[in-house]
């Protein structure tokens, strides 16, 4: 294995997070490539680094002044919170509509201010000690974008299987013209008796020039003969 | 095997705890809120310290994050753990802050890097958080904040949790091999942002 095989498996390597068989893999390339064990070196630095990284201390009244703020969202007793966040589960991707909502309500006011409207409320709870921040511009977004986006994906489905249905339909129908036309040409009823003409010219001792259909009385006219003397015989054909 | 014994043990007992912390939850029990504020409140707020970069957004990030979770409770139907549940709903609500942020500062998220701190971002630290953080803190912090931010939830939720690539996988709903990449990549990033503070 080389390099760009082992490098996907550097990072789980130095954190441990390898199976047994990776591990050896990733062991038995790193004895002979001191770029990789540099590599994994400088991941578990990093990784060392970022622990003493640790969040600022956060005193016993902010968490209290939330959990304040929850109950009462619990209770329903105020209006409900308009949040900064969706709650999304499903994905960390925005689509392009989550995007332009994220942008509209920003952009929004510039265009159409509306001074008789009221501020938008403030997300914290006024018993909360910290830093008064400026006034911030509440957005309602979607509650569930997620569940528009399922939504939509629900609706492909029966689409999805009309067409589906459509093909096989138009399929069918084909199939089935093939095996009428197939059927109309070999009918015994239609089907044209075979006649051997030559044998049937032998028989009168004239030897056949050409052979040619005909419409109304006759259905096969033959001519035969000396080429000086020929002669036209009519044949009634009878198909039945 | 005792110690795997003893890791299964406590992970039927904390599933046990979950089921009825969420029964208790869906019946409106506030006592039940106050339990799980209680026992993931320090986590979230490191996944969103992390995320956002400064405490009072931090703060706010896990407030909307637990009222996501009071409004979404019904639908939780324990597909993965309680706690896997909850920090997805951190992660989420703490890019979604960013987000917010940024388009509030900037007006515009046409540019997909990573988003710098501009005037809403984050606030000045007070001269006490000054005298706490030390320079390399500092480093830190800003250098995280040039992370593309898929790459920096993976390591946040790795790095500072101690979640593994699994629980990662599921938090962020992506395969462990993803979640592996983002992590080695993540981390060369930051490598060569502090290369001059840590050699």
């Amino acid at each position: 294995m080389d390099c760009d095989d082992i490098k996907p498996m550097l990072a789980g390597y130095a954190d441990g997070q390898l199976s047994p068989l990776e591990t050896v893999t990733v062991e038995q390339h790193i004895d002979a490539c001191g770029r990789c064990r540099q590599v994994i070196h400088d991941q578990q630095r990093i990784q060392h680094v970022l622990k003493s990284f640790a969040p600022p201390p956060v005193e016993p009244d902010q968490w209290n002044a939330i959990a304040k703020a929850l109950r009462r969202e619990l209770e329903g007793k105020e209006e409900p919170v308009v949040l900064k966040t969706r709650p999304r589960v499903d994905t960390l991707d925005p689509t392009p509509a989550e995007l332009s909502s994220l942008r509209r309500p920003e952009e929004a006011p510039a265009r159409t201010p509306e001074p008789a409207a009221p501020p938008p409320a403030e997300v914290r709870t006024p018993a909360e000690p910290r830093t008064p921040s400026p006034v911030r511009i509440v957005q309602r977004r979607p509650p569930s974008i997620s569940a528009l986006r399922v939504s939509r994906a629900k609706k492909r489905r029966p689409s999805a299987w009309g067409a589906h249905f459509a093909g096989a339909l138009a399929a069918g129908l084909v199939i089935a013209l093939g095996i009428l036309s197939a059927l109309h040409q070999t009918s015994p009823g239609l089907q044209a008796q075979p006649i051997d003409l030559q044998a049937l010219a032998r028989q009168g001792d004239v030897e056949v020039h050409s052979i040619e259909t005909t419409a109304s009385n006759y259905d096969v006219i033959f001519y035969g003969g000396d080429p000086n003397t020929v002669a036209a015989v009519f044949v009634t054909y009878d198909n039945g | 095997m005792a110690g795997n014994d003893e890791s299964a043990q406590t992970g039927r007992e904390a599933a046990k705890r979950d089921a009825q912390l969420v029964q208790r939850l869906k019946g409106g029990d506030p006592k039940a809120l106050d339990e799980l504020f209680r026992l993931h409140r320090d986590a979230a707020f490191g996944i969103a310290f992390r995320l956002v970069g400064n405490r009072e957004d931090a703060l706010d990030v896990v407030q909307e994050a637990f009222i996501h979770v009071m409004r979404g409770i019904e639908t939780f139907r324990g597909q993965s753990s309680l706690r896997t549940w909850l920090y997805r709903i951190v992660t989420h609500a703490g890019l979604d802050y960013r987000r917010w942020r940024a388009v509030r500062a900037m007006g515009s998220l046409d540019s997909e890097v990573a988003i710098e701190p501009a005037a809403g971002g984050p606030r000045q630290q007070t001269p006490q958080e000054d005298a706490q953080a030390n320079d390399l803190t500092r480093a830190i912090e800003k250098a995280l904040d040039n992370v593309s931010e898929k790459n920096r939830a993976a390591l946040v939720l790795f790095a500072i949790e101690g979640m593994s690539y699994k629980e990662i996988a599921d938090v962020l709903g992506i395969s462990v091999g993803t979640v592996m990449s983002r992590i080695f990549n993540a981390r060369a990033r930051l490598k060569e942002l502090l290369a001059s503070e840590i050699g």
